[in-house]
């Protein structure tokens, strides 16, 4: 994913989730963004065994 | 085995001692001390001094007291005190109504016969390493004023470092009890994932938030430890079990613990101090083997991802109206984190299982994995970079790289406070993770007991 993918992805994203940041505030969100998922990036596309799959607890 | 804690406590049972005049000697070290550390938020004085009144009552009646009577604490300010705002750090909460009643780890501490001295200061909604609050000001850590305490537990580590309160309680979703633990220099317990009740804590991250008890000898957090036990239905992640008493278990089990080295991703990322740390817990543990956990490091990013996505989303309406109330140091990974594709978190959540199995194996033929807690000591204030293996890193999200992977999967821990004395830094402690099998938190504070008694971890007094 690019740069422009990762900006673009954002300030789609915060305008979707109500936001009005000023500038600066949504550029350095991108700057975090990007962060997350350089990091995620270490198995987000990873096929894994549908017996990892889970659920949040629920006992009602 | 004994500690400040259990101490105190046994002064006040046999009548050496009135809980009351503990309770003045601890508000007159709060005051006179904490102005250089910074670590309460508010003093309880009053109800202090009822809980205080209230034991020494039950003595004259010629009641048996609990185990930790007139003993004095303190709590990150994330947990409801009846009457108090739950400030969870955040500037954004001051005008919150008080709390109603007291969380349930502060009402089994006061069952316990403990006297709750204050609030203590911590990373906004606990999303830092490094307790540098830009509302209620930086914690200060006690071992050098000019370091950071640790996060987001700061208040709670230095306030038993100082000196000032014997035992404290915090929070740890991804190392807040074992990072400030590791930089302030004193023992720190992350229970299994499940073991003890949040209620009435401000939330963090639903699926990796622990609580758990700091002190200054291990058997003073076990009998911590052991007055926060019990099963609780109002929190649906904490665990049917019983409760399993440690600190009899302590001084009764005479079975050798099996020790290991975790390498791997642990030395990667371990600076020289880290490094020399665990190499004096291995050598008083006899642990001669160097064992991996593969996973490490997905681990490290799954807990960073659903930390980012939940607490986002835990605040996402509030960032949204009040965007401007937020820690400046933090506000813009929470946003950023409410725009987590769910796919990712999911995806997480699976590398958590794998990752469990693969260190399950582990303890096959292990009792307790000894690894670093922080990668470097207590940086100074304001420092945002850290140098790490040859990369710059944000000191913020990065000094709880090494625990991380261990909460990830819930395993219990015990933070034991080590002397490296070495570099530049030799005045500083760096304490190591003693990391045990699931529900197995009394091979973790054995393993903290024999370091102790071997001299190889200490919380020194100031």
């Amino acid at each position: 994913m690019t740069q422009e993918t990762i900006d673009q992805y954002v300030r789609s994203a915060l305008a979707l989730a109500g936001y009005a940041l000023r500038e600066p505030a949504a550029a350095e969100v991108a700057r975090q963004f990007s962060r997350i998922h350089e990091i995620a990036s270490s198995f987000v596309d990873e096929p894994l065994s549908a017996d990892l799959e889970s659920a949040s607890v629920f006992r009602p | 085995m004994n500690g400040p804690a259990l101490e105190i406590a046994h002064l006040v049972r046999s009548g050496q001692r009135s809980a009351m005049a503990v309770l003045q000697a601890t508000l007159a070290r709060v005051r006179e001390r904490d102005p250089r550390y910074n670590c309460f938020t508010a003093v309880t004085e009053a109800r202090a001094r009822q809980e205080a009144a209230a034991i020494d009552a039950r003595r004259a009646r010629g009641e048996a007291l609990p185990p930790l009577a007139g003993v004095p604490y303190a709590v990150k300010n994330l947990f409801d005190i009846a009457d108090e705002v739950t400030l969870a750090g955040g500037r954004v909460n001051a005008a919150n109504p008080p709390a109603r009643r007291d969380a349930r780890l502060v009402e089994r501490m006061r069952d316990a016969g403990a006297v709750l001295v204050g609030a203590l200061n911590m990373d906004e909604h606990a999303y830092g390493f490094t307790t540098e609050n830009s509302h209620y000001g930086a914690c200060r850590n006690p071992r050098d004023p000019s370091r950071i305490a640790g996060g987001s537990s700061g208040g709670s580590a230095a306030a038993v470092a100082g000196g000032l309160v014997p035992l404290t309680l915090g929070s740890d979703t991804n190392g807040s009890i074992r990072v400030p633990a590791s930089l302030c220099g004193v023992f720190g317990l992350k229970p299994t994932y499940g073991r003890l009740p949040r209620t009435g804590s401000f939330p963090f991250v639903g699926s990796l938030d622990h609580l758990g008890p700091f002190a200054a000898s291990a058997a003073d957090l076990a009998a911590a430890y052991d007055a926060l036990q019990g099963q609780d239905p109002d929190d649906v992640a904490c665990a049917q079990r019983p409760i399993e008493p440690v600190l009899s278990a302590l001084a009764d089990e005479a079975r050798p613990l099996r020790a290991a080295v975790l390498g791997g991703y642990f030395t990667e990322w371990a600076g020289p101090q880290a490094r020399r740390a665990v190499d004096i817990a291995a050598r008083a543990l006899g642990a001669d083997a160097c064992v991996e956990l593969h996973g490490a490091a997905q681990a490290r990013s799954a807990a960073f991802v659903i930390t980012a996505a939940e607490g986002g989303a835990l605040h996402r309406r509030r960032l949204v109206t009040h965007y401007d109330y937020y820690e400046p140091h933090s506000r813009d990974r929470l946003v950023a984190g409410s725009l987590v594709p769910a796919a990712w978190t999911q995806q997480a959540q699976r590398i958590r299982h794998r990752v469990y199995r693969e260190a399950l194996a582990l303890f096959e033929d292990y009792d307790v994995l000894i690894a670093p807690a922080t990668p470097v000591p207590a940086t100074p204030i304001g420092a945002d970079w850290l140098e790490l293996a040859g990369r710059q890193l944000p000191t913020r999200a990065s000094m709880g790289i090494l625990t991380q992977p261990v909460s990830c999967i819930g395993l219990p821990v015990c933070t034991a406070p080590v002397w490296p004395r070495a570099g530049q830094d030799d005045h500083l402690p760096l304490g190591v993770q003693l990391i045990g099998a699931p529900w197995r938190e009394t091979d973790c504070l054995r393993a903290a007991l024999v370091l102790e008694q071997a001299g190889a971890a200490q919380a020194l007094p100031l």
